[in-house]
């Protein structure tokens, strides 16, 4: 059974342009899925879409079984925090430390102490910033930053990965750092959903391939290649 | 939840108490300036009356079932009957001093009258008008033109305030609201990303209205103590020797730091509702965005 479906996505905003256009795949648990293409053919908006960031105009989207487009209102936080989110732009509170940061989410839903204390030790260990703790967003590198919103999207043990351009600011070296956690995550059985255009990555990973241009879905490959 | 989360502007956060406070001084200022004007016009009110003077041949018994239907009235707050005798006898204390003014006045010379005093202003002319016609009435006097006149901007003052209150009431709903705007700009991201990590709405909602209402408590609490104890001083120093009255509640009579007080209480009440409403309001429209 797959644990994401998508059945003909569409999202038209009001000026007539489709940032996708009847886009149907799905996705098994545990894997791990490049979604490519160039920019503006619509792989950011799948992503928006999942966590209902933004509004389908026609279309489902099944997690777990379950449409997300007909979760009420109330129910999307629980929603967001099954799905992961990671974006370029890394996202991290600058007047937070990194324990903090990663604190952020397990307040929310009022994490008790004694428990937060374990977690996040656990998920900074995981992405390498046990030492960097007590650090500050500015303190940080580029990758690091990236590998503290990963952290932070770990914290409530998601089920779902779902990383928007995680790589589009930050080095080469950092780049694979990243995939490197990325990978680890999903060998732990958490499903990945990368969203990227960075060719070198997709071609030495080799995993599944979903190419969108315009807003559709041009081919999807298992093992696949950037190009393919 | 961590209050560092909601981090504000110190100075900020004084210039929107003092903004508000002052609105809200304002605002009870302007309550006082009413009930000033209000007891004011209670106490020409009380001293107005209409005097019916009645002709010499008109008997003392119809003019008492006159004063007997009167005082049944709803628009009379009282009736004074003043014979022929009386009359005389006021007049000759009146002038004592004037013996050859008092030598040509005979005790039958001057009318019989009833001094009528009404509950509001506006009802003397009504009842001068019904009163003309009846038998036996020789003249009708009351300072029409100063009641006419009076009466207008008596009405003309309760428009102003009404329009007045309702103005800083605008002006402080929108300070607070601009505020909380403002406030919600400075840490758009960081709700931004509450939201991405799963919190539900009340998670990010109840901080900013906690901090709205907040905001219009304190200013009201402020203003409110200050203007009680503009009261306290009022009172305690005798600069008014009289408690407050209202035209539109001719029963109601209070003591000025009582006033005071209520005018605290619906300050408080009405900072707490703006705050709120101002809050939810600010915090729904990016919720909902």
């Amino acid at each position: 059974m797959s644990q994401i479906e998508f059945f003909n996505l569409t999202k038209q905003y009001e000026n007539g342009f489709y940032a996708v256009k009847d886009v149907s795949f799905a996705v098994s648990k545990g894997e791990f899925v490049f979604i490519v293409g160039s920019s503006g053919a619509g792989k950011s908006t799948l992503v928006r879409c999942l966590i209902r960031e933004e509004e389908p105009t026609a279309g489902q989207i099944l997690f777990n079984g379950k449409n997300v487009i007909e979760i009420p209102k109330k129910e999307l936080p629980e929603l967001r925090r099954q799905i992961g989110v990671v974006f370029q732009d890394f996202k991290v509170l600058d007047t937070r430390n990194v324990a903090d940061n990663v604190a952020v989410a397990l307040e929310v839903v009022n994490t008790p102490a004694e428990v937060k204390n374990e977690i996040i030790p656990n998920v900074l260990n995981m992405v390498g910033l046990q030492d960097k703790s007590n650090l500050f967003p500015y303190q940080l590198s580029g990758g690091e930053k990236q590998r503290l919103s990963i952290a932070r999207a770990l914290a409530h043990e998601p089920d779902v990965l779902v990383a928007d351009e995680p790589t589009g600011m930050i080095d080469p070296k950092a780049t694979w750092e990243v995939m490197e956690i990325l990978e680890k995550i999903n060998t732990l059985g958490t499903t990945i959903l990368m969203a990227t255009h960075d060719q070198s990555i997709v071609d030495k990973l080799r995993k599944r391939v979903v190419r969108i241009e315009k807003g559709q879905i041009v081919s999807d490959v298992e093992k696949g290649k950037y190009e393919e | 939840m961590k209050n560092s989360f909601y981090k504000k502007e110190k100075l900020l956060i004084a210039t929107n108490i003092i903004s508000v406070t002052i609105t809200f001084l304002l605002l009870g200022g302007l309550a006082f300036v009413i009930a000033f004007t209000q007891t004011g016009i209670r106490k020409l009110e009380e001293q107005a009356q209409i005097t019916i003077f009645f002709e010499d041949a008109y008997p003392e018994s119809s003019i008492l079932n006159l004063a007997n239907e009167l005082e049944n009235d709803p628009q009379v707050s009282n009736v004074n009957y003043v014979s022929k005798e009386e009359a005389y006898s006021i007049f000759t204390d009146l002038n004592k001093d004037e013996p050859v003014l008092l030598e040509s006045i005979t005790p039958d010379i001057l009318p019989a009258s009833l001094e009528i005093k009404t509950k509001k202003l506006a009802d003397m002319n009504d009842i001068s008008e019904r009163l003309s016609n009846m038998d036996g009435v020789e003249e009708i006097k009351f300072y029409k033109d100063v009641i006419e006149r009076f009466t207008f901007w008596t009405n003309v003052s309760y428009a102003v305030g009404i329009a007045l209150v309702s103005l800083f009431l605008i002006v402080s709903y929108a300070i607070i609201l601009i505020t909380l705007r403002i406030n919600i700009g400075y840490i758009g991201k960081e709700l931004e990303i509450l939201k991405l990590v799963g919190a539900s709405d009340a998670y990010i909602k109840n901080p900013l209205v906690k901090q709205g209402v907040s905001l219009g408590l304190i200013s009201a609490f402020i203003s409110g103590a200050l203007l009680l104890s503009f009261a306290l001083i009022v009172q305690f120093a005798h600069l008014i020797n009289t408690n407050i009255k209202f035209g539109f509640i001719p029963e109601i009579e209070i003591a000025l730091p009582i006033f005071a007080l209520i005018i605290n209480f619906v300050l408080v009440a009405s900072g707490a509702a703006l705050g709120y409403i101002g809050s939810v309001s600010a915090i729904q429209k990016y919720i909902n965005h």
